[in-house]
């Protein structure tokens, strides 16, 4: 799960969800399929909306071993989606656009890592409140993992005292 | 006799037995045989009707078998009126999977909730346990064709092929002797129509004193299906267990 919004709601919520996640998993000895998982996090997020709302958006990424890897769109006021490219944000005007230019159903990775480096390109050149560094993740058959960061401002190791 | 350990749910007797629970299992085994039969296509569902009178409408409602799902449904063994509190909570937990899930509820789910509330009634709220035994068959994608068997106590577990109600010890030893595991969804139609006549009590089976029902699959989607009494007084013809009718002199 990819999220933005307000901190504290984005942390809760999207462990809220991680954890409800395994349970299931723990309890009926099967994972929710990325479908399922995306359902439910809308269902909470719609539950909560005319109470208490989330302010998170979130995009979800998962593998299944019948139909493959498959990505959500879900916003704050629990929209639910299914799509091939996704962001959210101010950045999102500009990776949006460079996804309608350059993405193809039938990439790699590697040609999508190639789409989101030119997408982050664009972010630190028009943005004027761009982030400095990012990082991309990749999901698939072995799950999830980081690939790699993207970064400006490189952390500087502290000396021990 | 511990008389004074059995009149509450809520307490064991001093043999580590539950009276209630018992005396609910008693309760079904005076009720209308249940036949349920895995397959490798299918599940076949076969119940005995011990309602039987002419002025019976019985169009519409069946009294044994019932749909909980698109792909689920379950043949029932006992206290009518206790099993359609149960099987409305099955359908409402069912449907609620769906609404949260946008999937069709597992099956081993499915009978585990309902499971859970049936053992609800034998350890709190001091009211008596359900009268009624099931045996559930669907299909999900996790684990294809499947049949469950669950009791009063809250207790289930999946079978190959398991009988309820009236005589169910003779009807499951005879399933035990002829079942094969590659059995097909006629082949076990067959059986379950053969064990069924040789436990029931009535001298001849005919259509009327029966239901029928399968689960398969078929144009990619589960389906769930009763026998029409005519097609049922023919299957019982071919499986030899009514004789035909006698000529006319």
């Amino acid at each position: 799960m990819g999220a933005s919004g307000e901190t504290g709601d984005r942390a809760q919520f999207t462990e809220y969800i991680q954890k409800n996640v395994a349970l299931y998993q723990f309890r009926n000895g099967i994972p929710l399929t990325t479908a399922a998982a995306a359902n439910f996090t809308r269902g909470e997020l719609a539950t909560a909306l005319r109470k208490n709302p989330y302010m998170v958006n979130i995009i979800l990424a998962g593998y299944d071993k019948e139909t493959g890897p498959s990505l959500y769109f879900i916003d704050y006021i629990a929209s639910l989606h299914k799509v091939d490219k996704a962001a959210f944000g101010y950045g999102s005007y500009f990776a949006l656009s460079m996804m309608d230019r350059h993405y193809r159903h039938d990439m790699t990775v590697e040609e999508a890592i190639a789409l989101v480096d030119k997408c982050i390109m664009e972010i630190r050149s028009r943005l004027v409140v761009a982030p400095p560094n990012f990082l991309i993740k990749i999901v698939d058959k072995d799950g999830a993992r980081e690939y790699a960061w993207r970064e400006s401002i490189k952390d500087t190791p502290v000396s021990a005292a | 006799m511990s008389r004074r350990y059995d009149s509450r749910t809520t307490i064991f007797s001093p043999e580590g037995r539950l009276y209630q629970v018992e005396y609910a299992m008693e309760a079904i085994g005076n009720a209308g045989s249940a036949i349920g039969i895995l397959s490798t296509n299918g599940v076949v569902l076969v119940g005995e009707k011990k309602v039987t009178s002419k002025l019976l409408q019985t169009s519409a409602s069946t009294e044994k078998m019932y749909k909980i799902d698109d792909h689920v449904a379950c043949a029932v063994a006992g206290i009518m009126s206790d099993a359609n509190i149960l099987i409305n909570t099955a359908r409402v937990q069912a449907q609620r999977y769906t609404y949260a899930y946008q999937e069709p509820m597992p099956v081993e789910q499915l009978v585990q909730s309902l499971c859970d509330t049936k053992q609800g009634y034998t350890q709190f709220g001091g009211l008596r346990p359900f009268g009624v035994s099931f045996l559930f068959a669907g299909w999900d994608k996790n684990y294809g064709f499947q049949l469950y068997m669950s009791d009063p106590s809250g207790n289930y577990s999946g079978w190959k092929a398991a009988a309820i109600g009236a005589n169910n010890q003779a009807a499951q030893s005879m399933l035990k002797q002829d079942y094969k595991d590659d059995i097909t969804r006629d082949e076990a139609v067959d059986l379950a129509l053969k064990v069924l006549s040789k436990t029931m009590d009535s001298t001849s089976l005919t259509s009327e004193k029966l239901e029928l029902a399968e689960v398969f699959v078929s144009n990619g989607k589960v389906k769930y299906q009763v026998c029409s009494p005519e097609t049922l007084s023919k299957l019982l013809l071919k499986s030899g267990v009514t004789q035909p009718a006698a000529e006319t002199s």
